[in-house]
Parts: structure tokens; C-alpha cells; sequence
């Protein structure tokens, strides 16, 4: 599909939880990701999006292995491993690996920046202790910090730094993907874009891809190659960056991007308002899942769920007037 | 000596004008830290104007004083701070010469305070409907049937959906964007006339936030209510207010009506601040442009603009001393660039 080719693969893949609300109720199930067609293409910048619960965080925790898939497979370079075990898991691990929001709670404070750094290295071994040491003082440098600052506590660096650190530790066993869960959310703007400037020299050194989670759509406008966009536990809508934003296909896809903050005074512009609240993922909606909060939503939408309706050969949308208009006359602007 | 110089110009130009709704003059706020006792001088001489029916955001990087500000000016500072000098005149009541008392019956009747985290308000273990209802019984003496029916008025007024139902939920039963807006319906209950708002949107997603800043824009309109938006967000700012202040180290570096900060932003600072919003601007290759350095520690002294070591119009003169306030068009900015004579 593409020159590249595609480095991780999700398949139908789902994650119940099964919760109960109270002591003596029956147990029930959450449907927190529910069927998630997913590639990620080598070298590339997937972004995803969408709100508080919508199952990114979940989706990104399968793929880095910390929960197991209810059902579906993930395969990486080929190889299926969301079932993997033993060495074939390590192995699995060491290639992606996960940089998280907030680097004052990420990063022990009883260890140095050092070893931080250098915990990774030691688990999986194979390293002197000398070699480590270079190769973390390499680390450093890579990420914009000096090596002197080995032995320090993160308490000392600032927020900026202290990504930097989780951004070493990250690349310390020369992952190729990256999962990268709202890695600027938590910074200021002049530390943002130094952040952003860092990640993207990495990716082009080292060949890195990267998943970047994050519900900052200007960011992810201006550094993905291609969005995908959550909703209720499923991909609504993927497809490049710029058709996404200039030419986005699903009603909650324009909703979404309707209400990021105007950049002047003057530009106000048209925001969709949606309609009450995200359902629980207990009671998800026959049909398709947004029709509740859909403003061109019609009979159809209630019993017949969308199907992944191909816009172009890269761009899909789960809606049913992705390509036709409703005919009803309901007209999003 | 130069600071009292430059304090001297800050009075006259501020003495000159009408009396304002709010005037904080050369507020000035210093945090002792618990561990090495050094102080750090987190607000240094801050001064604005604010008039009714308006909103005021004050912008900035984490640690430049901007949330200080707004707690000095409802009193609610924590412990290891303390305001240090200035004015902050309510409609020509001193706020620092208050007792604490007088400013308790202050604070929800006249003045009230939206945090970023809701549970800073609301208590886990009373029901909404308990904690609406503390205002109203305390600072406008209503029971029984009018209470219920003005509390169910506050929660529609917050486009807060089955009103009867919310009051006997407990926080927790509340999603994120509808706890921000009981809280805001909690602050307005006992009819305020200034609000003030610390982050109130940074926790909520892009469309909870976006509604949640319509509503402040209708309740202003409606309750000719004047609001303190702390934000380190130009979108906020954009979005909802009238004037800007810019806060750097402490300073208020630049204050002017929002479309002026937009479109001619005075202060190099603010100019470089809004280049990276939008992260609109590259090095030429795919690097976005940052501002290089980092703000001045401010437990040390500071010698000259607090900006200069990072500013790419530095003068000779930045280096020694700190600068006065300019008026430059309908705003101002605390910038040698605009001194007629300085070099």
C-alpha cells in the first residue's frame, strides 16, 4: 500500500472491561475499544484523536501490551503479537516503546536522571556497566541534555528537561515505534515547540515511527501525516492529516474540529454544537454509535451501523452520508 | 534610584485616569519557600484597570506570577505567600486593608473564584444540590420552595441538562465539563459582580471547553459581569476576552485590547509567544522557532528587563535598567523599544 510499508497492525481489535456497580449487581461489560482497524506505516506520524473516554488511552495500552486484547490481532512487522509471551514478548517490547503526558509523574524521583535513563538497558542486559554508561551520556545528547546532569534528580530539571529524560528512556533500546500519549500537553508553548523540534530530528535519524495521542488538534494538525479519529471506542474516520482537517468526512470529525479556539479575535467561525453527552460504553447505541449526538442522523442510522466507507484509497469515514448526502436535506456546513 | 522612578511613572500615568470598577496598582506578592526560606518575587509591581461588563485575560508561562495575581486579588493566597505592597481597590475599597472577616462576606457576594480542578470547590460528600444551596441560604437568605426553584434557575442558566436530577448527584456521578459548570453556578449563586476564573477550561476537552467559554460569553452579557480569565491559552483569550495582560517574570509586560495584542503585539515577549501558538513559524526548515533560554530565577535579583537576556531586540540599556511602562497606541508595554530616547 505504501513505499514504506506498514510497521504495526491492528485487526478488529477489541478490549472489554467487566465492571459491576455496586457489590451485588451483576457484572456487566464495557466496551472501551470495539472493533479498531488500525496500520501504522513506517516513518510515519499517525495521530489520534478524540475525547476524554472515547478509548485512546486503552487502545494505546494494547498496543503497548499492558492489557490483553478481548479479541482481534495485533501484528508487528508481520509478526502476530498480541499473544506473545516470554522472549518473543521482550523482544516485542523493545521495539515500542511509550513516552506519557506528564513528566513529574513518569519519572521515579529516587532514582538519577541516569539511571532513568539507563533502567531499560540494565532489564533487558547485555551491556557492561561501562557500556551503559556511555551509551546513556550518547542518550543525553541526543535529547538536547547535558551529559553532566547524569546525576541528578528530576526534581532539578525543568518540565521541558524532564521530557527529554522520558524521551531518552524511550529511545534508549532503539525502539521503532513510539508511542507517544499527549507528550506537550503539560508544557509551556516555548518548551512545546522544543519538544516538537526534538521529536522530529529523532524521527528522522533514527527512522522512528511515532503514535501520537493527544487531544491538542493544532499540534496534531501541523506534525501528523496521517489523523484517525476516536469515537466510543472505534475509528470513526482516518485518513491524511490535511484531508482531515481542510476536508474532514464524519459529522463528529467536523464537530471536533468546529470547536478548536479561533487563532485571532476575529475569526469566529462555525461551530457545530453536538447534542448532550458521550453514551456510556455500557449502552452503546444500535446502529451507528454517534447517531445520538448526530445533527444529520435519519432512521437508517438506527439499525444499520455504518461500514468503513473508503472516500479515497487512504481516507475512511463510518458514516453513512460520508459520500452521499442525507435526504432528508439535513446539510452540515 | 531607577525602581523607584519607575514606580513614580506608573502612579502618575494611573492617578490621571477615572476611578475603575477594579484598579490593582503595583501589586507586589513574595513566596517564601518552606525549605530554604529564600523569597521568590512572584508578582513585582503589577497594574491594571478593570471596568464592568468586561474580561480581562491575564496570559502567560507557567511560573510567571499570572495565577498569583488572581488569588492576591481575592485573597486566597497559600500559605507561604504574601502580599507585599500595592493597591487593589474594589470600587474604591481597599481589598489589602480589609480584615479577614470583611473579606470573607466579600468573597461570593461581590467577588467569587472558579479554580481549574472543580474539586477544589465541591465537596465529594454532599450532594450537588447541598452545595448549590450553601450561597443562596448564607449570602441571600433562601429556603424551601424559592431555594429549590432558584437553584434549579442557576443549573438551567449553566445549560446543565435534568436540573432536578443533578441536585441529588453526588460530584463524582458528573462528568468533567458539567462539575466545571456546577461550579460556575456555585461561584454566580450569590450574584458576584467580578469572577474569577484560574484555568477554568484546561482539564475539559475541545468541545466541553468550547461551550463552556459561550457560556461565560452569554453570562457576562446578561449580568453585566466583570471576569479575570488566568490562562496560558491565546486561544481562551481569543475566544472570550476584551483586554490582555501579558505576564513575564513576575511583570506585567504588555496590556491592550485583545484585537490589539493580536494584530500588533508591543512587547517583544508577546510577540514571540504568539508565533509559537500557532507554532505558524519555521527556521526555514521543518523546525518550528522557539524562544531560546529560560525565565530568570526569581529568588535572585534582576538586573534590567527581565526579558533581555532572551530578546532578540536587545539595547544596551536592557542590560541595566529595568523598563517604565510606555503607552504605545491604545496599549502599553514595559519595553525600551518604545523610550524615545533610550538606546
Amino acid at each position: 500500500m505504501t513505499v514504506n510499508g506498514d510497521i504495526l497492525q491492528l485487526e478488529d481489535v477489541a478490549k472489554r472491561f467487566s465492571v459491576r456497580r455496586s457489590p451485588f449487581a451483576p457484572r456487566r461489560s464495557i466496551r472501551a475499544v470495539d472493533g479498531v482497524n488500525l496500520t501504522v506505516r513506517s516513518g510515519e506520524t499517525l495521530g489520534l484523536v478524540g475525547e476524554s473516554g472515547c478509548g485512546k488511552s486503552t487502545l494505546a495500552r494494547l498496543i503497548l501490551k499492558l492489557h490483553d486484547v478481548s479479541t482481534g490481532r495485533i501484528s508487528f512487522l508481520g509478526q502476530q503479537v498480541h499473544d506473545a509471551r516470554g522472549r518473543n514478548l521482550s523482544r516485542y517490547r523493545r521495539q515500542v516503546q511509550a513516552v506519557f503526558q506528564d513528566p513529574f509523574s513518569s519519572l521515579s524521583p529516587r532514582m538519577t536522571a541516569g539511571q532513568i535513563v539507563a533502567e531499560p538497558m540494565i532489564v533487558n542486559g547485555g551491556l557492561s556497566s561501562r557500556e551503559t554508561d556511555e551509551r546513556v551520556a550518547d542518550l543525553f545528547d541526543k535529547v538536547g541534555l547535558n551529559p553532566a546532569w547524569m546525576e541528578r534528580y528530576p526534581h532539578e530539571f525543568s518540565g521541558g528537561q524532564r521530557q527529554r529524560i522520558a524521551i531518552a528512556r524511550g529511545i534508549s533500546l532503539n525502539p521503532k515505534l513510539l508511542v507517544l500519549d499527549e507528550p506537550v500537553s503539560a508544557l509551556d508553548l516555548s518548551v512545546r515547540a522544543q519538544i516538537l523540534n526534538l521529536l522530529k530530528d529523532l524521527q528522522r535519524n533514527l527512522g522512528l515511527s511515532y503514535l501520537l495521542i493527544s487531544h491538542d488538534l493544532p499540534v496534531v494538525s501541523r506534525i501528523c501525516t496521517r489523523i484517525a479519529v476516536m469515537y466510543l471506542g472505534r475509528i470513526v474516520e482516518i485518513g491524511p492529516a490535511r484531508e482531515i482537517v481542510a476536508n474532514p468526512r464524519h459529522p463528529y470529525t467536523k464537530a471536533l474540529f468546529s470547536a478548536v479556539l479561533p487563532e485571532h479575535p476575529r475569526a469566529h467561525h462555525q461551530r457545530i454544537e453536538l447534542e448532550g453527552e458521550v453514551p456510556s460504553p455500557l449502552d452503546i447505541p444500535s446502529g451507528c454509535r454517534f447517531r445520538t449526538r448526530c445533527p444529520i442522523a435519519v432512521e437508517r442510522c438506527e439499525v444499520e451501523p455504518p461500514a468503513n466507507l473508503m472516500i479515497n484509497s487512504d481516507h475512511m469515514a463510518e458514516c453513512h452520508f460520508a459520500i452521499e448526502k442525507p435526504n432528508h436535506g439535513g446539510e452540515l456546513k | 534610584m531607577n525602581m523607584i522612578d519607575t514606580q513614580a511613572k506608573r502612579k502618575t500615568t494611573v492617578s490621571q485616569d477615572p476611578p475603575a470598577f477594579l484598579h490593582v496598582d503595583n501589586l507586589r506578592t513574595e513566596i517564601t519557600s518552606r525549605r530554604s526560606g529564600r523569597v521568590v518575587r512572584a508578582v513585582n509591581g503589577v497594574s491594571f484597570r478593570l471596568e464592568r461588563g468586561r474580561i480581562l485575560g491575564i496570559v502567560g508561562e507557567s511560573g510567571c506570577g499570572k495565577s498569583m495575581t488572581a488569588y492576591s486579588i481575592i485573597r486566597l493566597l497559600p500559605r507561604s505567600a504574601r502580599t507585599v505592597g500595592g493597591r487593589i481597590e474594589l470600587e474604591g475599597v481597599d481589598l489589602l486593608a480589609l480584615r479577614e472577616g470583611e473579606m470573607a462576606k466579600l468573597r461570593g457576594t461581590r467577588i467569587a473564584m472558579i479554580f481549574q480542578d472543580p474539586m477544589m470547590t465541591l465537596d465529594p460528600l454532599f450532594t450537588i444540590g447541598d452545595q448549590l444551596a450553601e450561597p443562596l441560604r448564607k449570602h441571600k437568605g433562601l429556603s424551601g420552595g424559592p431555594l429549590r426553584e432558584r437553584m434549579l434557575e442557576l443549573l438551567r442558566q449553566f445549560s446543565i441538562s435534568s436540573p432536578e436530577t443533578r441536585l441529588r448527584q453526588y460530584p463524582h456521578e458528573l462528568s468533567g465539563g458539567m462539575l466545571q459548570r456546577v461550579v460556575g453556578a456555585i461561584a454566580l449563586a450569590a450574584d458576584p459582580e467580578l469572577v474569577i476564573a484560574d484555568e477554568p477550561t484546561t482539564a475539559l476537552d475541545p468541545t466541553v471547553q468550547a461551550q463552556y467559554l459561550d457560556l461565560l460569553d452569554n453570562l457576562k452579557k446578561s449580568r453585566d459581569l466583570s471576569l479575570i480569565i488566568v490562562t496560558h491559552d491565546f486561544g481562551v483569550a481569543a475566544r472570550l476576552c476584551d483586554d490582555i495582560l501579558v505576564m513575564y517574570a513576575g511583570r506585567a509586560v504588555e496590556k491592550a485590547p485583545v484585537e490589539a495584542t493580536f494584530d500588533t503585539p508591543l512587547h517583544p515577549y508577546t510577540q514571540a509567544l504568539l508565533k509559537l501558538v500557532n507554532l505558524s513559524d519555521t527556521d526555514g526548515g521543518d523546525h518550528f522557532v522557539t524562544i531560546e533560554g529560560s525565565p530568570p530565577d526569581l529568588s535572585e535579583p534582576i538586573e534590567g528587563c527581565p526579558f533581555a537576556p532572551r530578546c532578540p531586540h536587545k539595547m544596551p540599556i536592557c542590560a541595566d535598567e529595568d523598563p517604565p511602562e510606555f503607552a504605545v497606541d491604545s496599549g502599553a508595554a514595559s519595553c525600551w523599544l518604545y523610550s524615545e530616547t533610550a538606546t
